[in-house]
């Protein structure tokens, strides 16, 4: 079977058992769901009301088919604490979280290239290694609160919290995507940065070059076909499990920067056991995680055949 | 090849100069935690007349927004976080390896455990925590299951990959030839082999669930208040960052030392190991 193909299936099993697992939290909770999401005032017939509209009293496996042929089918239900269609409220959200991941992904290979050029020089060489392992290391939150004060609190050049939409005050709603920005892209960006430097001092010796050289590789096919796919599987991975974290960055970023947008709508789920939406956020983060992994997969042994050739033996 | 006693191995990760660095940072953030309270003798709790006072003689670091010690309730901040990674990565470790182990040496029950770790992985730490929030209420025991749960699939991996390692190598086939029982050979050649490649995995589990602590108490789904932890001072202190910012500041770059002393030991055992 093709390595892709292979990897495709194992991807549909991994979502389906997570969408058990994820079905499964609700039916977890100790007491009665219902009463828990009807809250502590609500009279019996309220609890009641709620335990049909969520479909409680019908047998677990009815619910769960109509849970994924709503999810499969597009209509994904109503969010109890807005009252709502759930695809109305991601609507509204998604934007906010589409341009943080856009500022993050354009921060990536900015913050590589500084890195990269830090570390190759001789003056910064050291306090570049420094930042480096620091911000590979680090969470979101720690850079995020560090940045807000340097460059908030201190400098009051940009701001610390809140946002802006991007097509009705573009100008601004930058100055308000830096930040947060930075503080998603900087572990990616470190590696991307290591992987820079130790590209340039591979090319400065150039002595394994020369021994494909010799075999008479043409030097535009040394470069193409050997250096740069070998080179590249790490970003590659990394990018993958940037993607995948995206959500999860997104819930932390959002949280302290206080942006309205996906993290903060399943926060707000979470919180209020807003269990339809919870729900649905979850499979999503889940969704995106696994597909990222996929892609990366796939993209991993397009660049290096080996491991296309282990998975088959 | 003789194998070094893993005591030994851990002293000399300690003489490079990251690895020293890593003990040394780790070391006074548990002194500051466990003698800290003791010297202070303040209370965490105690709330007081000055809210969000500034550092002065009575306040080393000022209060909070209800005239709380910031001092007292980081010190404390910093033992239950450690509390916290005392916890829940020993029970990861032995959770997981138990897990690799047995499906190392079972093909169906290694499948099965191999697609659980892999469902696993595919959350990230926060949105796993953000689902184990909906079944279980916030709070210490929460952060733990999140934690062991995310940390569980890199032990179980780490374990099983040893043990197939393991049971291809020639002293392995020797003791089998000699008639030694699978049980004696598992138990006396290749566990002690396996568990020194897990206590490697055992700083960055620190590190880690140091982190996943922070995130889970910042959204609000970890430890919860009047409880002070590094996590939920951050998440205070961000609100308050424009009149105090060392409210938030000084827990942020106490966690961001623990994680990096945890992440440079790491690195250095692991360079210890790949030389030995």
């Amino acid at each position: 079977m093709a390595f892709w193909l292979r990897k495709a299936l194992s991807a549909l099993l991994t979502l389906w058992i997570s969408s058990i697992a994820v079905f499964g939290l609700m039916r977890l909770t100790p007491g009665d769901p219902a009463a828990a999401v009807a809250g502590p005032d609500a009279t019996a017939a309220q609890v009641a009301a709620i335990r049909a509209e969520l479909m409680l009293d019908q047998p677990l496996l009815t619910q769960y088919g109509h849970w994924i042929g709503g999810l499969l089918g597009g209509d994904p239900g109503k969010s109890f604490q807005y009252n709502r269609p759930i695809i109305d409220l991601l609507g509204e959200s998604v934007a906010s979280t589409v341009q943080l991941a856009i500022a993050g992904i354009i921060m990536i290979p900015v913050v590589g290239l500084l890195t990269g050029l830090a570390l190759v020089s001789r003056r910064l060489g050291k306090a570049a290694d420094a930042f480096a392992t620091a911000a590979l290391s680090l969470p979101v939150y720690v850079s995020a609160v560090i940045l807000v004060f340097l460059f908030a609190v201190r400098l009051k050049v940009l701001p610390a919290t809140g946002e802006m939409s991007f097509l009705e005050a573009p100008d601004l709603s930058v100055q308000f995507l830096i930040l947060p920005g930075i503080a998603l892209a900087l572990p990616a960006g470190a590696v991307l940065g290591r992987l820079l430097a130790t590209e340039i001092r591979r090319v400065r010796q150039e002595e394994f070059v020369l021994t494909a050289r010799a075999k008479g590789v043409p030097e535009k096919r040394i470069s193409r076909r050997h250096v740069l796919p070998s080179s590249l599987g790490p970003f590659v991975v990394e990018f993958g499990i940037g993607i995948g974290e995206l959500l999860g960055g997104a819930v932390i970023a959002e949280e302290l920067f206080a942006r309205n947008g996906l993290g903060k709508l399943m926060l707000d789920a979470v919180q209020n056991r807003d269990y339809p939406m919870a729900q649905l956020l979850l499979m999503l983060a889940i969704t995106i995680a696994v597909i990222a992994q996929l892609v990366t997969e796939v993209a991993l042994s397009r660049l290096d055949p080996r491991i296309r050739l282990e998975a088959a033996a | 090849m003789t194998a070094i006693p893993a005591d030994r191995k851990w002293i000399r990760a300690g003489r490079s100069t990251k690895g020293l660095a890593g003990v040394i940072l780790i070391t006074l953030l548990v002194l500051a935690a466990v003698a800290g309270p003791l010297l202070l003798g303040v209370s965490p709790y105690e709330q007081g007349a000055d809210a969000l006072a500034g550092p002065s003689g009575a306040h080393l670091l000022g209060t909070d927004e209800v005239g709380r010690d910031l001092l007292a309730r980081t010190l404390y901040g910093i033992r239950s976080d450690l509390l916290i990674c005392l916890v829940a990565v020993p029970l990861a470790a032995l959770l997981g390896t138990g897990l690799g182990l047995l499906g190392g040496l079972t093909r169906w029950g290694g499948e099965v455990i191999q697609r659980v770790f892999d469902v696993l992985l595919g959350f990230h730490g926060v949105i796993l925590g953000m689902a184990i929030a909906l079944v279980i209420s916030p709070g210490f025991v929460a952060v733990v299951t999140a934690i062991v749960l995310i940390t569980v699939p890199s032990f179980g991996r780490q374990a099983r990959a040893a043990l197939l390692q393991q049971l291809s190598r020639e002293y392995v086939l020797a003791a089998t030839t000699v008639g030694a029982s699978k049980a004696r050979v598992l138990g006396r050649h290749v566990l002690p082999n396996v568990t020194d490649s897990v206590t490697a995995l055992f700083a960055v589990a620190m590190a880690n669930a140091v982190k996943i602590e922070g995130g889970l108490s910042l959204i609000g789904l970890g430890i919860q208040p009047p409880e002070p932890s590094l996590g939920t001072m951050i998440s205070a202190g961000s609100r308050y960052i424009q009149v105090a910012p060392q409210y938030a500041l000084v827990p942020v770059l106490l966690l961001a030392a623990l994680v990096l002393g945890l992440t440079l030991l790491s690195d250095a055992i692991n360079r210890e190991r790949l030389r030995s």
